[in-house]
Protein backbone atom coordinates (compact mmCIF):
# COMPACT_ATOMS: atom_id res chain seq x y z
CA UNK A 1 0.00 0.00 0.00
CA UNK A 2 1.31 3.60 -1.30
CA UNK A 3 0.33 5.88 1.29
CA UNK A 4 0.62 10.08 1.07
CA UNK A 5 1.23 11.84 4.59
CA UNK A 6 0.18 14.88 6.05
CA UNK A 7 0.80 16.50 8.80
CA UNK A 8 0.27 20.33 10.23
CA UNK A 9 -0.95 20.16 13.83
CA UNK A 10 1.42 22.48 14.93
CA UNK A 11 4.58 24.33 13.64
CA UNK A 12 5.85 21.90 11.59
CA UNK A 13 4.10 21.17 8.09
CA UNK A 14 4.92 18.56 6.67
CA UNK A 15 4.48 15.81 4.01
CA UNK A 16 5.77 11.95 3.18
CA UNK A 17 4.99 8.84 1.20
CA UNK A 18 5.57 5.39 1.69
CA UNK A 19 5.42 1.99 0.64
CA UNK A 20 3.95 -0.61 3.06
CA UNK A 21 3.79 -4.31 3.12
CA UNK A 22 3.09 -7.44 5.82
CA UNK A 23 6.73 -6.89 5.66
CA UNK A 24 7.27 -3.19 6.73
CA UNK A 25 8.30 -0.13 5.12
CA UNK A 26 9.72 -1.02 1.61
CA UNK A 27 9.82 2.76 0.39
CA UNK A 28 9.88 6.25 2.63
CA UNK A 29 10.28 9.86 1.63
CA UNK A 30 9.86 12.17 3.81
CA UNK A 31 10.07 16.21 4.06
CA UNK A 32 9.22 19.10 6.49
CA UNK A 33 9.61 22.37 6.47
CA UNK A 34 10.58 23.42 9.51
CA UNK A 35 9.57 27.31 10.35
CA UNK A 36 13.09 28.53 10.81
CA UNK A 37 12.01 32.01 10.40
CA UNK A 38 10.56 31.72 14.05
CA UNK A 39 13.47 31.26 15.65
CA UNK A 40 14.57 34.35 14.16
CA UNK A 41 11.55 36.52 16.44
CA UNK A 42 11.99 34.55 19.57
CA UNK A 43 9.96 31.57 19.69
CA UNK A 44 6.91 29.84 17.52
CA UNK A 45 5.03 31.62 16.39
CA UNK A 46 1.13 29.92 15.94
CA UNK A 47 -0.06 32.63 13.72
CA UNK A 48 2.46 32.55 11.00
CA UNK A 49 2.33 28.84 11.86
CA UNK A 50 -1.46 28.53 10.10
CA UNK A 51 -0.42 30.78 7.12
CA UNK A 52 2.97 28.83 6.87
CA UNK A 53 1.45 25.50 6.66
CA UNK A 54 -0.79 27.16 3.71
CA UNK A 55 1.86 28.15 1.94
CA UNK A 56 4.44 25.66 3.03
CA UNK A 57 2.67 22.75 1.81
CA UNK A 58 2.07 23.49 -2.34
CA UNK A 59 5.49 23.43 -2.68
CA UNK A 60 6.02 20.33 -0.16
CA UNK A 61 4.07 18.47 -2.31
CA UNK A 62 5.43 19.59 -5.57
CA UNK A 63 9.02 18.20 -3.57
CA UNK A 64 7.52 15.32 -2.87
CA UNK A 65 6.01 14.63 -6.46
CA UNK A 66 9.42 15.17 -7.62
CA UNK A 67 11.39 12.66 -5.78
CA UNK A 68 8.36 9.97 -5.62
CA UNK A 69 7.61 10.27 -9.37
CA UNK A 70 10.32 11.88 -11.03
CA UNK A 71 8.89 15.03 -12.06
CA UNK A 72 7.11 18.10 -9.86
CA UNK A 73 3.39 17.09 -11.31
CA UNK A 74 0.76 16.38 -9.06
CA UNK A 75 -0.98 13.91 -11.18
CA UNK A 76 2.13 11.50 -11.65
CA UNK A 77 2.12 11.60 -7.72
CA UNK A 78 -1.65 10.71 -7.91
CA UNK A 79 -0.53 7.55 -9.81
CA UNK A 80 1.49 6.86 -6.37
CA UNK A 81 -0.79 6.94 -3.84
CA UNK A 82 -3.49 4.59 -2.88
CA UNK A 83 -4.44 6.31 0.35
CA UNK A 84 -4.60 9.86 1.81
CA UNK A 85 -3.57 10.15 5.95
CA UNK A 86 -4.02 13.59 7.05
CA UNK A 87 -3.27 14.92 10.67
CA UNK A 88 -7.35 15.41 12.33
CA UNK A 89 -6.68 15.94 15.91
CA UNK A 90 -6.03 16.90 18.08
CA UNK A 91 -3.68 19.77 17.24
CA UNK A 92 -4.00 23.70 17.03
CA UNK A 93 -7.67 24.03 14.87
CA UNK A 94 -6.57 26.50 12.57
CA UNK A 95 -3.40 24.73 11.35
CA UNK A 96 -4.96 21.13 11.27
CA UNK A 97 -7.22 22.55 9.20
CA UNK A 98 -4.72 23.87 6.88
CA UNK A 99 -3.15 20.16 6.29
CA UNK A 100 -6.51 18.20 6.67
CA UNK A 101 -8.16 20.05 4.04
CA UNK A 102 -5.39 19.34 1.35
CA UNK A 103 -5.47 15.97 2.15
CA UNK A 104 -9.56 16.39 1.83
CA UNK A 105 -9.15 17.97 -1.45
CA UNK A 106 -6.28 15.74 -3.07
CA UNK A 107 -8.57 12.91 -2.42
CA UNK A 108 -11.55 14.71 -4.04
CA UNK A 109 -9.82 15.27 -6.77
CA UNK A 110 -7.99 12.23 -7.38
CA UNK A 111 -10.62 9.96 -6.45
CA UNK A 112 -8.60 8.69 -3.12
CA UNK A 113 -10.08 7.16 0.14
CA UNK A 114 -8.59 9.77 2.83
CA UNK A 115 -8.39 9.36 6.58
CA UNK A 116 -8.11 11.28 9.75
CA UNK A 117 -5.16 10.69 11.78
CA UNK A 118 -4.92 10.80 15.61
CA UNK A 119 -1.53 13.21 15.94
CA UNK A 120 -0.61 10.75 19.03
CA UNK A 121 -1.21 7.91 17.07
CA UNK A 122 0.98 9.17 14.65
CA UNK A 123 4.08 9.95 17.16
CA UNK A 124 3.49 5.97 18.65
CA UNK A 125 3.33 4.86 15.18
CA UNK A 126 6.83 6.38 14.48
CA UNK A 127 8.19 3.34 16.10
CA UNK A 128 7.39 1.08 13.38
CA UNK A 129 9.06 3.36 10.78
CA UNK A 130 12.33 2.37 9.61
CA UNK A 131 14.72 2.02 12.62
CA UNK A 132 12.35 1.48 14.88
CA UNK A 133 11.88 -1.38 17.49
CA UNK A 134 8.43 -2.55 15.22
CA UNK A 135 9.68 -1.77 11.41
CA UNK A 136 9.17 -5.17 10.79
CA UNK A 137 6.01 -5.78 12.48
CA UNK A 138 3.72 -4.93 9.90
CA UNK A 139 2.12 -8.30 9.62
CA UNK A 140 0.59 -10.23 12.33
CA UNK A 141 2.70 -9.59 15.54
CA UNK A 142 0.16 -9.88 18.70
CA UNK A 143 3.45 -10.88 20.65
CA UNK A 144 4.38 -7.09 21.16
CA UNK A 145 0.64 -6.36 22.67
CA UNK A 146 -0.13 -5.16 25.02
CA UNK A 147 2.02 -2.42 25.13
CA UNK A 148 2.65 0.51 27.36
CA UNK A 149 3.12 4.02 26.18
CA UNK A 150 4.92 6.82 27.21
CA UNK A 151 4.00 9.79 25.31
CA UNK A 152 5.74 13.22 26.29
CA UNK A 153 6.46 16.18 23.77
CA UNK A 154 5.57 20.09 24.37
CA UNK A 155 1.77 19.74 24.62
CA UNK A 156 1.35 16.12 25.85
CA UNK A 157 2.26 13.99 28.64
CA UNK A 158 0.19 10.86 29.10
CA UNK A 159 0.35 7.24 29.69
CA UNK A 160 -2.01 5.05 27.38
CA UNK A 161 -2.07 1.24 26.94
CA UNK A 162 -2.32 -0.24 23.77
CA UNK A 163 -3.78 -3.59 23.47
CA UNK A 164 -3.40 -4.00 19.79
CA UNK A 165 -3.07 -1.98 16.53
CA UNK A 166 -6.02 1.39 16.94
CA UNK A 167 -6.94 -0.10 20.47
CA UNK A 168 -6.17 2.41 23.16
CA UNK A 169 -7.02 3.20 26.84
CA UNK A 170 -5.84 6.33 28.45
CA UNK A 171 -4.28 5.75 31.91
CA UNK A 172 -3.53 8.98 32.87
CA UNK A 173 -1.80 12.31 31.78
CA UNK A 174 -0.27 15.64 33.42
CA UNK A 175 -2.97 17.29 35.73
CA UNK A 176 -1.19 21.27 34.16
CA UNK A 177 1.68 21.79 32.24
CA UNK A 178 3.14 18.87 29.78
CA UNK A 179 6.73 17.30 30.04
CA UNK A 180 8.06 19.05 27.38
CA UNK A 181 6.61 22.69 28.14
CA UNK A 182 8.31 22.08 32.14
CA UNK A 183 11.79 22.16 29.85
CA UNK A 184 10.63 24.84 27.77
CA UNK A 185 9.26 27.13 30.76
CA UNK A 186 12.36 26.15 33.18
CA UNK A 187 14.72 26.91 30.28
CA UNK A 188 13.39 30.23 29.28
CA UNK A 189 13.91 31.25 33.43
CA UNK A 190 17.42 30.06 33.35
CA UNK A 191 17.86 32.72 30.02
CA UNK A 192 18.03 30.12 27.31
CA UNK A 193 15.45 31.46 25.24
CA UNK A 194 11.64 30.04 24.75
CA UNK A 195 11.44 27.32 23.17
CA UNK A 196 14.52 25.93 25.28
CA UNK A 197 14.20 22.20 26.09
CA UNK A 198 16.58 21.02 23.94
CA UNK A 199 19.00 24.09 24.99
CA UNK A 200 18.47 22.82 28.19
CA UNK A 201 18.76 18.92 27.92
CA UNK A 202 22.53 20.08 25.81
CA UNK A 203 23.57 22.11 28.82
CA UNK A 204 22.45 19.48 31.12
CA UNK A 205 25.03 16.92 29.70
CA UNK A 206 28.26 19.37 31.08
CA UNK A 207 26.67 19.19 34.66
CA UNK A 208 26.04 17.42 37.72
CA UNK A 209 22.55 16.10 38.04
CA UNK A 210 22.57 15.11 41.68
CA UNK A 211 24.02 18.78 42.11
CA UNK A 212 20.33 20.26 43.43
CA UNK A 213 17.41 18.66 44.51
CA UNK A 214 14.56 19.97 42.64
CA UNK A 215 11.21 18.58 43.63
CA UNK A 216 9.46 15.32 41.61
CA UNK A 217 5.95 15.79 41.86
CA UNK A 218 3.35 12.53 42.21
CA UNK A 219 6.64 10.76 41.74
CA UNK A 220 5.57 8.04 44.76
CA UNK A 221 1.14 8.81 44.08
CA UNK A 222 0.03 5.09 43.06
CA UNK A 223 -1.74 6.69 39.76
CA UNK A 224 -0.51 7.31 36.35
CA UNK A 225 -0.95 11.21 36.24
CA UNK A 226 1.55 13.74 36.27
CA UNK A 227 1.80 17.23 37.17
CA UNK A 228 4.76 19.89 36.11
CA UNK A 229 3.38 23.15 37.13
CA UNK A 230 4.78 23.40 40.51
CA UNK A 231 8.41 22.78 39.25
CA UNK A 232 8.20 26.00 37.64
CA UNK A 233 7.85 27.56 41.12
CA UNK A 234 10.59 25.85 42.57
CA UNK A 235 13.41 26.55 39.82
CA UNK A 236 12.01 30.73 39.73
CA UNK A 237 12.38 30.49 43.66
CA UNK A 238 15.31 28.23 43.48
CA UNK A 239 17.30 31.05 40.70
CA UNK A 240 15.81 34.19 42.43
CA UNK A 241 17.87 33.22 45.59
CA UNK A 242 21.08 32.43 43.28
CA UNK A 243 21.27 35.84 41.16
CA UNK A 244 24.84 36.52 41.73
CA UNK A 245 25.31 33.22 39.79
CA UNK A 246 23.72 33.16 36.89
CA UNK A 247 26.81 33.73 34.59
CA UNK A 248 28.69 31.19 36.08
CA UNK A 249 28.98 28.59 33.27
CA UNK A 250 29.17 25.68 35.81
CA UNK A 251 25.88 26.75 38.10
CA UNK A 252 23.94 26.79 34.82
CA UNK A 253 24.84 23.41 33.54
CA UNK A 254 24.13 21.52 37.17
CA UNK A 255 20.71 23.37 37.68
CA UNK A 256 19.82 22.19 34.21
CA UNK A 257 21.13 18.55 34.72
CA UNK A 258 19.12 18.58 37.86
CA UNK A 259 16.30 20.25 36.18
CA UNK A 260 16.55 17.51 33.61
CA UNK A 261 16.84 14.88 35.99
CA UNK A 262 14.31 15.74 38.15
CA UNK A 263 11.47 15.58 35.22
CA UNK A 264 13.09 12.59 33.77
CA UNK A 265 12.67 10.55 37.28
CA UNK A 266 9.51 11.43 36.97
CA UNK A 267 8.49 10.32 33.75
CA UNK A 268 10.45 7.33 34.63
CA UNK A 269 9.69 6.16 37.99
CA UNK A 270 5.33 7.02 37.04
CA UNK A 271 6.30 4.58 33.97
CA UNK A 272 7.91 1.90 35.53
CA UNK A 273 4.92 1.61 37.85
CA UNK A 274 2.57 1.75 35.52
CA UNK A 275 4.62 -1.39 34.04
CA UNK A 276 4.82 -3.39 36.90
CA UNK A 277 1.31 -2.73 37.89
CA UNK A 278 0.04 -4.05 34.67
CA UNK A 279 0.82 -7.06 32.24
CA UNK A 280 2.39 -5.77 29.81
CA UNK A 281 4.89 -7.23 27.13
CA UNK A 282 6.37 -3.65 26.12
CA UNK A 283 6.93 -0.21 27.08
CA UNK A 284 7.06 2.03 24.08
CA UNK A 285 8.37 5.61 23.88
CA UNK A 286 7.06 8.31 21.58
CA UNK A 287 7.22 12.36 21.04
CA UNK A 288 8.86 15.03 20.91
CA UNK A 289 10.90 14.91 24.34
CA UNK A 290 11.69 10.82 23.40
CA UNK A 291 14.52 12.14 21.59
CA UNK A 292 15.84 13.46 25.55
CA UNK A 293 18.75 10.87 25.71
CA UNK A 294 18.89 11.20 29.44
CA UNK A 295 15.00 10.26 29.67
CA UNK A 296 15.77 7.08 26.87
CA UNK A 297 18.66 5.93 28.92
CA UNK A 298 17.22 5.72 32.65
CA UNK A 299 13.88 4.55 31.01
CA UNK A 300 15.90 1.23 29.04
CA UNK A 301 18.02 0.97 32.45
CA UNK A 302 14.86 1.07 34.95
CA UNK A 303 13.22 -0.96 32.88
CA UNK A 304 15.42 -3.63 32.68
CA UNK A 305 16.34 -4.03 36.19
CA UNK A 306 13.32 -3.99 37.23
CA UNK A 307 10.94 -5.55 34.33
CA UNK A 308 13.61 -7.30 32.64
CA UNK A 309 10.93 -9.74 30.39
CA UNK A 310 9.08 -6.34 29.51
CA UNK A 311 10.47 -4.98 25.89
CA UNK A 312 11.74 -1.42 25.76
CA UNK A 313 11.00 0.25 21.83
CA UNK A 314 12.09 3.88 21.51
CA UNK A 315 11.25 5.87 18.14
CA UNK A 316 14.41 6.69 15.75
CA UNK A 317 15.77 10.28 16.54
CA UNK A 318 14.81 11.24 13.18
CA UNK A 319 11.37 10.63 13.61
CA UNK A 320 10.55 12.10 17.37
CA UNK A 321 9.63 15.34 16.34
CA UNK A 322 6.53 16.21 14.38
CA UNK A 323 6.67 14.54 11.13
CA UNK A 324 4.02 13.36 8.26
CA UNK A 325 5.77 9.83 7.92
CA UNK A 326 4.46 8.52 10.97
CA UNK A 327 1.37 10.21 10.02
CA UNK A 328 1.86 7.52 6.87
CA UNK A 329 2.90 5.10 8.99
CA UNK A 330 -0.97 5.49 11.09
CA UNK A 331 -2.32 5.51 7.74
CA UNK A 332 -0.99 1.77 6.98
CA UNK A 333 -2.91 0.36 10.46
CA UNK A 334 -5.87 2.34 9.97
CA UNK A 335 -6.65 1.95 6.13
CA UNK A 336 -9.17 -0.45 7.28
CA UNK A 337 -11.24 2.61 8.51
CA UNK A 338 -10.78 4.73 4.79
CA UNK A 339 -13.93 4.88 2.80
CA UNK A 340 -13.66 6.63 -1.00
CA UNK A 341 -15.63 9.77 -0.45
CA UNK A 342 -14.83 10.09 3.20
CA UNK A 343 -13.54 13.56 2.24
CA UNK A 344 -16.76 15.57 2.19
CA UNK A 345 -17.64 15.48 5.65
CA UNK A 346 -14.60 15.43 7.33
CA UNK A 347 -13.36 17.74 9.60
CA UNK A 348 -10.46 18.48 12.31
CA UNK A 349 -11.08 17.86 15.80
CA UNK A 350 -8.82 20.30 17.91
CA UNK A 351 -9.75 18.53 21.24
CA UNK A 352 -9.15 14.86 20.25
CA UNK A 353 -7.81 12.92 22.75
CA UNK A 354 -6.83 8.79 22.10
CA UNK A 355 -7.82 6.10 24.19
CA UNK A 356 -10.58 8.38 26.28
CA UNK A 357 -13.36 6.53 27.09
CA UNK A 358 -16.46 8.12 25.80
CA UNK A 359 -19.34 9.22 28.25
CA UNK B 1 -9.78 50.86 42.25
CA UNK B 2 -7.20 48.35 42.52
CA UNK B 3 -7.24 45.94 45.45
CA UNK B 4 -4.42 43.50 46.76
CA UNK B 5 -4.16 40.42 48.75
CA UNK B 6 -1.94 38.41 50.02
CA UNK B 7 -2.88 34.44 48.74
CA UNK B 8 -0.92 32.50 51.42
CA UNK B 9 -1.53 28.90 49.99
CA UNK B 10 -3.23 26.86 47.55
CA UNK B 11 -6.60 27.10 50.00
CA UNK B 12 -6.71 30.81 49.95
CA UNK B 13 -6.36 30.76 46.07
CA UNK B 14 -9.44 28.21 46.02
CA UNK B 15 -11.52 30.77 48.10
CA UNK B 16 -10.62 33.75 46.13
CA UNK B 17 -11.24 31.87 43.25
CA UNK B 18 -14.67 30.62 44.86
CA UNK B 19 -15.44 34.43 45.54
CA UNK B 20 -14.23 35.50 42.01
CA UNK B 21 -16.66 32.99 40.02
CA UNK B 22 -19.71 34.29 41.22
CA UNK B 23 -19.23 37.55 39.76
CA UNK B 24 -18.45 35.72 36.17
CA UNK B 25 -20.66 37.13 33.32
CA UNK B 26 -21.51 36.30 29.83
CA UNK B 27 -19.17 37.98 27.43
CA UNK B 28 -16.55 38.60 30.29
CA UNK B 29 -12.55 38.59 29.54
CA UNK B 30 -10.58 38.17 32.47
CA UNK B 31 -7.10 39.32 31.82
CA UNK B 32 -4.71 37.11 34.03
CA UNK B 33 -1.04 39.00 34.63
CA UNK B 34 1.90 37.83 36.06
CA UNK B 35 4.97 35.72 35.42
CA UNK B 36 5.65 32.26 35.29
CA UNK B 37 4.94 30.03 38.31
CA UNK B 38 2.63 32.78 39.73
CA UNK B 39 -0.90 30.96 39.53
CA UNK B 40 -2.28 31.98 36.55
CA UNK B 41 -3.45 28.21 35.46
CA UNK B 42 -3.88 26.91 38.92
CA UNK B 43 -6.30 29.99 39.27
CA UNK B 44 -7.98 29.07 35.84
CA UNK B 45 -8.39 25.46 37.27
CA UNK B 46 -10.22 26.59 39.98
CA UNK B 47 -12.21 29.18 38.39
CA UNK B 48 -13.29 25.82 36.18
CA UNK B 49 -13.90 23.80 38.72
CA UNK B 50 -16.38 26.22 40.34
CA UNK B 51 -17.90 26.48 37.09
CA UNK B 52 -18.53 22.93 36.72
CA UNK B 53 -16.01 22.31 34.24
CA UNK B 54 -15.62 18.33 34.07
CA UNK B 55 -12.83 18.22 32.31
CA UNK B 56 -9.27 18.50 33.22
CA UNK B 57 -7.68 22.05 32.96
CA UNK B 58 -4.50 21.95 31.79
CA UNK B 59 -2.16 24.42 30.37
CA UNK B 60 -3.08 25.96 26.86
CA UNK B 61 -0.12 27.06 25.99
CA UNK B 62 1.12 24.60 23.50
CA UNK B 63 -2.83 24.48 22.00
CA UNK B 64 -2.85 28.21 22.49
CA UNK B 65 -6.77 28.18 22.90
CA UNK B 66 -8.84 25.60 24.58
CA UNK B 67 -12.53 25.83 25.36
CA UNK B 68 -14.55 23.92 28.48
CA UNK B 69 -18.58 23.55 28.82
CA UNK B 70 -19.35 24.22 32.38
CA UNK B 71 -22.44 22.33 34.19
CA UNK B 72 -26.10 22.60 33.96
CA UNK B 73 -26.40 24.34 37.19
CA UNK B 74 -24.03 26.95 36.51
CA UNK B 75 -25.71 27.56 32.76
CA UNK B 76 -28.89 27.82 34.03
CA UNK B 77 -27.89 30.34 37.05
CA UNK B 78 -25.53 32.62 35.23
CA UNK B 79 -26.48 31.48 31.72
CA UNK B 80 -23.12 31.06 30.87
CA UNK B 81 -22.55 27.83 29.13
CA UNK B 82 -18.69 28.29 28.04
CA UNK B 83 -15.21 28.62 29.82
CA UNK B 84 -12.59 30.07 26.80
CA UNK B 85 -9.02 29.37 28.24
CA UNK B 86 -6.26 31.17 26.21
CA UNK B 87 -2.73 31.41 26.56
CA UNK B 88 -1.04 34.44 24.30
CA UNK B 89 2.25 33.49 26.06
CA UNK B 90 3.63 32.42 22.29
CA UNK B 91 1.46 34.98 20.49
CA UNK B 92 3.17 38.14 19.45
CA UNK B 93 0.52 40.55 18.61
CA UNK B 94 -3.44 41.18 17.90
CA UNK B 95 -3.40 39.35 14.44
CA UNK B 96 -2.48 35.78 15.88
CA UNK B 97 -4.85 35.86 18.60
CA UNK B 98 -7.47 36.30 15.45
CA UNK B 99 -5.85 33.41 13.45
CA UNK B 100 -6.33 31.19 16.28
CA UNK B 101 -10.39 31.70 16.34
CA UNK B 102 -10.85 34.52 18.99
CA UNK B 103 -13.38 35.87 17.21
CA UNK B 104 -15.85 32.58 17.85
CA UNK B 105 -15.41 33.58 21.66
CA UNK B 106 -15.34 37.55 22.46
CA UNK B 107 -18.02 39.40 23.59
CA UNK B 108 -20.49 36.21 23.08
CA UNK B 109 -23.14 36.23 26.26
CA UNK B 110 -22.79 32.62 26.74
CA UNK B 111 -19.01 32.85 26.88
CA UNK B 112 -16.18 33.88 29.86
CA UNK B 113 -12.58 34.15 28.45
CA UNK B 114 -10.06 33.52 31.02
CA UNK B 115 -6.87 35.09 29.44
CA UNK B 116 -3.38 34.11 30.30
CA UNK B 117 -0.08 36.58 29.33
CA UNK B 118 -3.60 39.17 28.58
CA UNK B 119 -0.49 41.81 28.59
CA UNK B 120 1.29 40.28 25.39
CA UNK B 121 -1.40 41.73 23.35
CA UNK B 122 -2.28 45.35 25.08
CA UNK B 123 -5.32 46.03 22.89
CA UNK B 124 -7.25 43.46 24.45
CA UNK B 125 -8.36 45.78 27.81
CA UNK B 126 -9.55 48.08 25.41
CA UNK B 127 -12.56 45.77 24.82
CA UNK B 128 -16.24 45.49 27.14
CA UNK B 129 -15.91 43.65 30.09
CA UNK B 130 -12.46 43.04 30.48
CA UNK B 131 -10.72 43.24 33.86
CA UNK B 132 -7.91 42.09 34.84
CA UNK B 133 -6.31 39.96 37.89
CA UNK B 134 -2.59 40.14 38.04
CA UNK B 135 -0.57 38.34 40.32
CA UNK B 136 2.49 38.95 42.11
CA UNK B 137 5.29 36.83 43.98
CA UNK B 138 5.13 37.54 47.98
CA UNK B 139 7.91 36.57 50.74
CA UNK B 140 7.83 33.18 50.96
CA UNK B 141 5.78 31.77 48.61
CA UNK B 142 3.22 34.02 49.42
CA UNK B 143 1.43 35.42 46.17
CA UNK B 144 -0.01 39.13 45.91
CA UNK B 145 -3.32 39.04 43.96
CA UNK B 146 -3.93 42.46 42.68
CA UNK B 147 -7.99 43.35 41.33
CA UNK B 148 -9.93 45.83 40.16
CA UNK B 149 -12.41 45.83 43.25
CA UNK B 150 -15.14 47.69 41.95
CA UNK B 151 -15.54 45.01 39.29
CA UNK B 152 -15.81 41.93 41.69
CA UNK B 153 -18.27 43.53 44.65
CA UNK B 154 -20.73 45.62 42.07
CA UNK B 155 -22.18 42.50 41.50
Amino acid sequence: MRILGIESSCDESAVAWLEAGPTGVRKLTHLVASQEIHAKYGGVVPEVAAREHSSALPPLLAALADKVAGKPDGRLLARQVDLIAATRGPGLITSLKVGLDTGRALAAAWRKPVIGINHIEGHIYANWLPGGAFDKGYGRAPDVFPILVLVVSGGHTELLMMKGHGRFQLLGATRDDAAGEAFDKTAKMMGLGYPGGPALSKLATNGDPRKYDFPRPMINEPHDEFSFAGLKTAVRYFLRDRQGSMAEQTFLADTAASVDQAIVDVLVAKTVRAAKARKVRTVLLAGGVAANRKLRGSLAARLAAEVPDVRFAEPPLEYCTDNAAMIAAAGYFNAKRARLGDWVGMDADPHWELGRQRH
Amino acid sequence: MKKTIVIKNLHDLHLFAKRFSRTLRGGDIIGLVGDLGSGKTTFVQHLAEDMGVKKTVRSPTFVLLQEYQTSKEFREKYNVSRLCHIDAYRLNNENELFAIGFEDYVERHDTVILFEWADRIPSVQWLDHYREVRFDFGEEGQRLVTYDKKSISKR
